[in-house]
């Protein structure tokens, strides 16, 4: 899977968690960038990824990703 | 040996020299040996056993969880970090919190008409047990998802594990965020010693000065509540809050304090929480690392666990796509409200006065937010302006202090119920405005003295929302700061209660 498709469906569950059509993300977004992005809707939105990409992550990776492209580098290494 | 006595003043001084005269290569045995020493001194050499037993648990099984990753062992990192977290759970409910379960126990027994030896426990626990265990345990947790190193060095366990400024009140330190700097040996520098100083009085001021009289407002009322009924309680209520969040944060100050001292980055555990506008956003500044702590460790394995995203699906097929989402959510923070209460103290006045009521309060501002929100477009509210903020900070602050008057009911949760009782009897709104608040203790240059000190109190944690009060000191000219400082300084000698007369030193976190 390449970084775009990664994105492509990354794109996807931020604009299903968060209820709007409209949400790109890319390597720089962080929760600031997103309002309703809070410490609860973080779990959510990990486990949404988890379901899209048939893969998962442990705690420590859930609390220690900093943005969306540390997100990102995580699925790519996953998905091999 | 309190963070406010005499004997810690020497220990710190000698601690300080020492550490300073080493080489960086060091100065963390420096630490270390400060840490044992604390420790001892303070406790039976049976409660350190038990602390040192639980260290060097934590340490082997950091230690085994990296060799099985290695494939190593024969026995898998799940298993061994399973054993340790339960170990440490254990032994903290074990030593702390076993009268919890025992009084049930007895009184079903005794409703069977069945006479047993079982008694209520009287025992000891190490010092700190509540904060080192969880501590630990996060450490364990990493460790096991890879997100820190196990620490393979024995001294360096013992120092992280039972730091002596944290050991006792907190903030909850995680082995990842501290490592760094706690063993990097940092100097000593002027910048650090002067500011860490400047926190430790701020802490003082807080503690010495202001807690233990606003303090003796709230034993009065809370000692004789058939005497002090209707606004009285409410007061005694509100009190309390400020009570206890000028001991606790003024406790964590002078932790800070002593930390930067040694150039020892701590998280901050108080974030100005009395300019939150709801409860969900006071617990977020109040008590962070504890918050932070239940979050990561608990809630958050919660909801990613099969059973909670069996509650999920099934709500989602049942009631949509919303309630997909809460039901696991509410049911993993009722949990975790129940437990932030356990860990206060295996009784339900901790269990409801510092948890499930506030867990209620989050859910119920989480359902009926969009309701208020119509609310207040009816009524044509603008809910960004000045005037509503204040209302909700108000709100917030009163709201808060409902849920600690169970907490601080020592004598148990029905008695807290019984104080709630003596509060709604009567309505006397007029207490506040003639002078009958001026006889619930304190003599009237103590009232004074309280009344200056909350200004000063107010003044200064409106400055600290906006900017670090340390950073706006340091802008000021040199007379002008050091005279703020020594003003600060004689304030807490002169007006500071301590000595044998009071008890100012102890700190009410240090309990848990």
């Amino acid at each position: 899977m390449s970084r775009e498709e990664i994105y492509g469906e990354l794109n996807k569950v931020f604009q299903e968690i968060f209820d709007d059509d409209t949400l790109t993300v890319n390597d720089s977004t962080t929760s600031s960038d997103i309002e309703d992005w809070d410490s609860l809707e973080h779990i959510n939105l990990m486990m949404a990824i988890e379901e899209a990409f048939g893969i998962t992550f442990n705690i420590g990776e859930v609390t220690t990703m900093k943005n969306v492209g540390e997100m990102a580098d995580k699925i790519a290494e996953k998905i091999k | 040996m309190s963070l406010i006595s005499f004997e810690f003043l020497i220990f710190i001084c000698i601690t300080a020299a020492a550490y300073q005269v080493c080489t960086k290569k060091y100065r963390w045995i420096v630490l270390m040996f400060a840490s044992v020493i604390f420790v001892c001194c303070a406790q039976s050499i049976l409660l350190t056993l038990l602390m040192a037993l639980q260290i060097t648990v934590t340490y082997a099984a950091g230690v085994a969880i990296a060799r099985s990753r290695e494939r190593q062992l024969i026995v898998s990192g799940k298993t061994i970090m399973l054993l340790a977290v339960l170990f440490n759970i254990g032994a903290m409910i074990a030593l702390k919190d076993i009268n919890f379960f025992i009084r049930p126990l007895i009184l079903l027994l005794k409703s069977c008409g069945i006479a047993t030896g079982v008694h209520v426990v009287h025992a000891d626990a190490p010092m700190g047990i509540s904060y080192y265990s969880l501590i630990m345990i996060s450490y364990i947790l990493d460790v096991y998802w890879n997100v820190t190193n196990a620490q393979k060095n024995a001294g360096r366990m013992i120092l992280f594990s039972a730091f002596f400024p944290v050991l006792t009140s907190g903030p909850f330190i995680r082995y990842r965020d501290i490592e760094s700097s706690m063993y990097a040996g940092n100097r000593i520098t002027y910048l650090n010693l002067t500011q860490g100083l400047q926190r430790v009085l701020w802490g003082m001021f807080k503690s010495m000065v202001i807690s233990g009289r606003i303090g003796t407002i709230v034993d009065t009322v809370y000692a004789n509540p058939a005497s002090f009924l209707g606004f009285y309680q409410f007061i005694a209520y509100m009190a309390f809050v400020i009570q206890l969040y000028t001991n606790f944060s003024g406790c964590i100050d002078i932790i800070m304090g002593i930390c930067q001292i040694f150039g020892i980055e701590m998280p901050e555990n108080f974030n100005s929480p009395f300019f939150s506008t709801s409860i969900a956003e006071f617990w977020r500044r109040w008590h962070v690392t504890l918050g932070l702590w239940l979050k990561d460790y608990v809630l958050y394995p919660l909801l990613k666990s099969k059973a909670f995203r069996k509650i999920g699906k099934t709500a989602k097929a049942k009631y949509g796509k919303k309630w997909g989402k809460q039901a696991p959510l509410f049911t993993g923070l009722m949990i975790s409200w129940f437990l932030i209460g356990f860990w206060h103290g295996g009784s339900w006045n901790y269990i409801w006065g510092c948890g499930i009521y506030y867990g209620i309060l989050i859910i119920m501002g989480q359902l009926l937010e969009p309701q208020f929100v119509k609310i207040n477009s009816r009524l044509k509210i603008n809910r960004d302006s000045r005037g509503w903020k204040t209302f909700q900070r108000i709100r917030t602050f009163i709201i808060f202090s409902w849920g600690l008057s169970f907490f601080r009911s020592y004598d148990g949760l029905i008695a807290g119920i019984r104080r709630w009782g003596y509060a709604l009897s009567t309505f006397n709104p007029q207490i506040i405005f003639n002078g009958s608040l001026l006889k619930l203790g304190l003599e009237p240059t103590d009232v004074a003295l309280l009344v200056v000190s909350l200004v000063i109190l107010l003044v200064v944690d409106t400055l600290q929302f906006k900017k670090p009060v340390i950073e706006r000191l340091s802008e000021l000219s040199l007379p002008a700061r050091w005279t703020i400082l020594l003003a600060l300084l004689f304030f807490v000698i002169i007006f500071g209660q301590y000595g044998t007369a009071y008890n100012a030193a102890s700190f009410i976190y240090e309990k848990f």
